[in-house]
């Protein structure tokens, strides 16, 4: 069978079980395992639980169900709706400011993060119910979160940039550094688009609302709070600061890698929920740890199935061939950069960034050698490219993070409210191709120190 | 009896759920311990990673079958909506099916993993150099029930069906 | 299936791509080896490189190897120390002294011995390649025992963690992709690893001072090119001829590139501004007093015939 038609039936395959209704870790596994069976000797079955095992025994994949601790300690509890609401004190006046707030909660998490579901997780957990309660549409107020999260993997630390460092033997400091100006980049931009549909929907709500005379709509609701109201809300930040600052001294000051703060921002804001929001109780404890580990399973769950997805796909060749014919396609230095970035898009479809980047990166890095790219500056492009693969159909982990989340919200929706989205991705690529300085700036000017 | 075995079997794994979370915050605990003792007591700290990922890795798998009784494993809905409740029924009678025979495939192989490791004495190659069958065991036994939880489910599907 | 059919083989191996002519050297002997290999068998056998953990993960490739699901892999041995303990003679400190010394292994008792233990296991050795290693510190060098009293150190293998506790470091287990931010943070001082992955994993940016692997040094790491022996048994003998010859010849091209790198090492750091000292014979003498009472011992006393294996190897001049 030549290896077009294996890619076509593996893709279909993937379709097939994924729409069949199969939980999302046992279709892609599921896969794997027919192909396996298919066109793998067969001792490879007996390789199937140690391909997952020696995949999943990595610190800082297993970082995930630390974060999910932390995001459900306080989306679970009190604490998450009693910070949003004192957020809301201070930003109810900005169109969509609390979808901005998410947005920052993003980037910010991001910083402390270099994974994507985490951050998805943590922030979602709280703010996809607060957006929800104040008449966000079930598409903004989770579009917004699976996007944001992606900023995860762009904003440093980073996983996959140092994975990318590692196989083109850049700097990785200086691909860090390069992710800042484009992770700002993006996250103005989500709140820039957030601001205009929240606008767009208030004005929907107000003019059927006018038809129909029922004002009922979340949006329409006018709120109003005095300078004291909003200063009387400040003591309530305390304790949220004082976890984001345990956490950035500990990951700046030297005490703890960017893995080990996980546990640190589980155990303290779990502390602090205990401690400030009192919940100490079975009862509350109890919705606490449903949550975590349902969730944190889950995810893990796919992850580590995907890898055994993976493994076949790497096995069978497809993403290599793919990257290798490329490579040898007569279409000059910016066609093979275009052709480059679809090959990242239709392969985020299906794959997990890491799995990408291990596979590409190796083929094409001598074309873009050859072509005169500057790799750290492609780094990036393709870290916003594999991005963008976390939120697209049919396996975008970042989607299910969502809906595991918020189970009442159909994943359709999700998936449509996250379409602008990708768009912005794809314009922050085009942006960066024009003035590479947006990321190139940093690491030039600290060069030298 | 079926639906005695069933109940005993989700609250065992509800049990095991919750256990999984304790085990989670454990994790985080021994994290803040480890990054203290060093910082501080200049303590070596060779162990508490390795001990982490166990943990971890332990509480996913024994988490599985509770997150499966409940629907926690996320799937595609969307034909939901566009297909007839008659071929809705088949279609999530196969999908359980499929899902149930690959999760069982899953855990007779993870149990020849254990076994494995088990039989020749393996041990992780650090410093510390715990048994290896002991993390295996359990995704061996969480794989299982999750299984057993699949095929209940699957049951119940078939006699709607 | 007729002998003349083709056999394509997957080669499998963790260390980054070689874009370039000065790349990592691992992987070009992998290149070198599937090339040369294809052409001496008129294309019968075809070998394809997965670099980079882009096939398979580190810690599976050895028991991969040995059931014949992976065809063959550049390996460092002593990543199979929790299943065949054996191995992990092959990442002893300061048992081998030079380059020269491991590769006369392959002739002595020791290195045949060893041979056949990995034959019984499932897995060929085709070519010997042995790596040296030296010392990032993230302040002052790390020379002699004395250095790195506590000091926390990632030493990345039983032997070596044994006797650096010893000597009083406080040995700290980070991944081996957090190294990078754990020597910048400082939730690292120091970590030891071959000259290759000083090299790949860009240590030079985030320490201040680096103990070279060249003229002495005590870590020597054995990362042999491998096949499965499963694998092995269905070539023709034509082919194993010319599977072996090809790995014996790459013997020397593993062992010039493995001192390059000791010197490239050397001055990638220094380039670095990194304060960049040799070990002393003096300093490495230290070291292999300690390790005898540590390592040595601890291995001797662990493993089976493990006095035997210690003997064989120490006495290969
Ligand atoms: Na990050
Ligand atoms: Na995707």
């Amino acid at each position: 069978m030549d290896i077009l038609t294996l890619s076509l039936l593996f893709a279909a395959a993937t379709f097939i079980a994924l729409f069949s209704g199969m939980p999302i870790a046992f279709a892609v596994g599921g896969v794997a395992l027919v192909f396996m069976i298919c066109f793998m000797p067969l001792a490879a079955l007996s390789l199937v639980t140690e391909t997952i095992y020696a995949e999943l025994d990595n610190f800082t994949l297993l970082t995930i169900p630390l974060f999910v601790l932390m995001g459900a300690a306080i989306g679970k509890s009190r604490a998450g709706e009693d910070l949003y609401a004192s957020l809301n004190r201070w930003l109810y006046r900005v169109p969509g400011g609390l979808g901005v707030a998410n947005t920052m909660a993003c980037s910010v998490f991001s910083a402390m993060c270099g994974s994507s579901p985490a951050t998805c997780s943590a922030i979602g957990s709280s703010g996809i119910p607060q957006m929800r309660s104040r008449g966000y549409s079930e598409g903004l107020a989770t579009g917004l979160i699976a996007a944001g999260g992606t900023l995860g993997i762009l904003i440093p630390p980073s996983l996959t940039l140092i994975l990318y460092g590692l196989a083109t033997e850049q700097s990785i400091g200086k691909l860090f550094m390069a992710g800042v100006g484009p992770g700002l980049l993006l996250t103005v931009m989500f709140a820039a688009y957030v601001m205009w549909k929240y606008t767009r929907e208030k004005r929907a709500a107000r003019s059927s609302a006018d038809a129909s005379g029922d004002s009922s709509h979340a949006l329409l609701q006018e709120e109003h709070y005095s300078w004291a109201e909003r200063f009387e809300s400040l003591p309530r930040f305390a304790p949220f600061l004082a976890v984001i600052a345990i956490v950035m001294i500990a990951l700046y000051g030297g005490w703890a890698t960017p893995s080990e703060v996980a546990g640190i921002g589980a155990f303290f804001s779990l502390l602090m929920v205990m401690a400030i929001y009192r919940c100490y109780r079975w009862a509350d404890l109890r919705v606490i740890l449903n949550g975590t580990v349902k969730e944190s399973c889950m995810i893990m769950m796919i992850i580590g199935m995907s890898f055994l997805y993976t493994w076949v796909m790497s096995n069978l060749n497809i993403t290599q061939e793919a990257a290798q014919w490329l490579v040898t396609l007569p279409i000059g230095k910016w066609g093979f950069f275009t052709a480059v970035c679809v090959l990242l898009l239709v392969l985020g479809f299906f794959l997990p960034p890491v799995a990408i980047i291990l596979m590409v990166t190796p083929i094409i890095l001598p074309a873009l050698n050859a072509h005169g790219f500057d790799l750290i500056w492609f780094g990036v492009i393709m870290t916003i490219m594999l991005e963008a693969g976390l939120v697209t159909p049919p396996v975008g982990l970042n989607i299910f993070v969502i809906n595991g989340i918020a189970p009442d919200i159909p994943l359709k929706a999700i998936m449509k409210g996250v379409m602008p989205f990708i768009v912005l991705m794809m314009l922050a690529v085009v942006l960066l191709t024009v003035v590479p300085g947006i990321a190139m700036w940093l690491p030039d000017h600290y060069q030298g120190s | 009896m079926l639906t005695q075995i069933a109940g005993a079997l989700r609250r065992f794994n509800r049990l095991a759920a919750y256990l999984s979370g304790g085990v989670i915050i454990a994790a985080s605990a021994i994290l803040v311990w480890q990054v203290a003792v060093r910082y501080w007591l200049k303590w070596p700290t060779d162990w508490e990673i390795e001990l982490c990922v166990m943990l971890l890795i332990i509480s996913t798998f024994m988490s599985a079958a509770h997150t499966q009784a409940e629907r926690g494993h996320v799937a595609i809905d969307m034909l939901d909506t566009m297909l007839s409740p008659r071929v809705n029924r088949w279609r999530l009678l196969l999908a359980d099916t499929l899902t149930f025979a690959f999760c069982a495939f899953v855990a007779w192989n993870a149990w020849e993993f254990f076994h494995e490791a088990w039989a020749d004495g393996k041990t992780s190659p650090s410093l510390w150099g715990p048994k290896l069958w002991i993390p295996y065991f359990f995704v061996a036994f969480g794989m299982t029930t999750l299984t057993l939880e699949l095929a209940l489910q699957a049951a119940r599907h078939k006699e709607a069906a | 299936p007729t002998a003349l059919a083709q056999t394509t083989l997957k080669l499998s191996h963790q260390f980054p791509a070689a874009s370039t002519p000065d790349g990592d050297f691992r992987d070009r002997l992998a290149k070198q080896f599937a090339a040369e290999v294809e052409k001496r068998t008129n294309g019968q056998i075809k070998i394809v490189v997965y670099p980079g953990n882009s096939l398979m993960k580190t810690n599976t490739q050895f028991g991969a190897i040995r059931k014949g699901i992976l065809d063959m892999t550049v390996l460092p041995l002593a990543y199979g120390g929790g299943e065949v303990p054996e191995v992990n003679l092959t990442l002893m400190p300061a048992l081998i002294t030079s380059y020269e010394q491991g590769l006369r292994w392959r002739t002595s008792p020791v290195g045949q011995q060893l041979e056949k233990l990995l034959e019984d296991k499932g897995i060929k050795v085709l070519t010997w390649v042995w790596q040296a290693g030296g010392i990032a510190s993230s302040d002052k060098p790390m020379v002699a025992p004395d250095d790195v009293k506590g000091t926390k150190f990632r030493g990345g293998s039983r032997e070596m963690d044994v006797m650096l506790k010893t000597a009083g470091a406080a040995i700290t287990n980070v991944p081996s992709n957090e190294i990078y931010s754990g020597m910048q943070s400082r939730v690292l001082d120091a970590a030891l690893t071959s000259s290759t992955s000083h090299i790949s994993y860009r240590l030079f940016e985030t320490s201040k001072s680096f103990t070279t692997g060249r003229d002495h040094s005590f870590w020597y790491m054995f990362e042999p090119l491998l096949i499965s022996n499963d694998v092995f048994k269905k070539l023709t003998p034509e082919q194993q001829k010319v599977m072996v010859e090809v790995g014996l010849s790459l013997e020397k091209f593993a062992m010039e590139e493995a001192k390059k790198d000791d010197e490239r090492a050397a001055e990638v750091f220094a380039k670095a501004g990194v304060k960049v000292v040799d070990m002393d014979e003096a300093s490495f003498r230290k070291w292999q007093a300690l390790a005898q009472q540590t390592a040595w011992k601890d291995f001797a006393e662990r493993v089976k015939d493990g006095q035997r294996w210690m003997d064989m190897a120490t006495s290969v001049k």
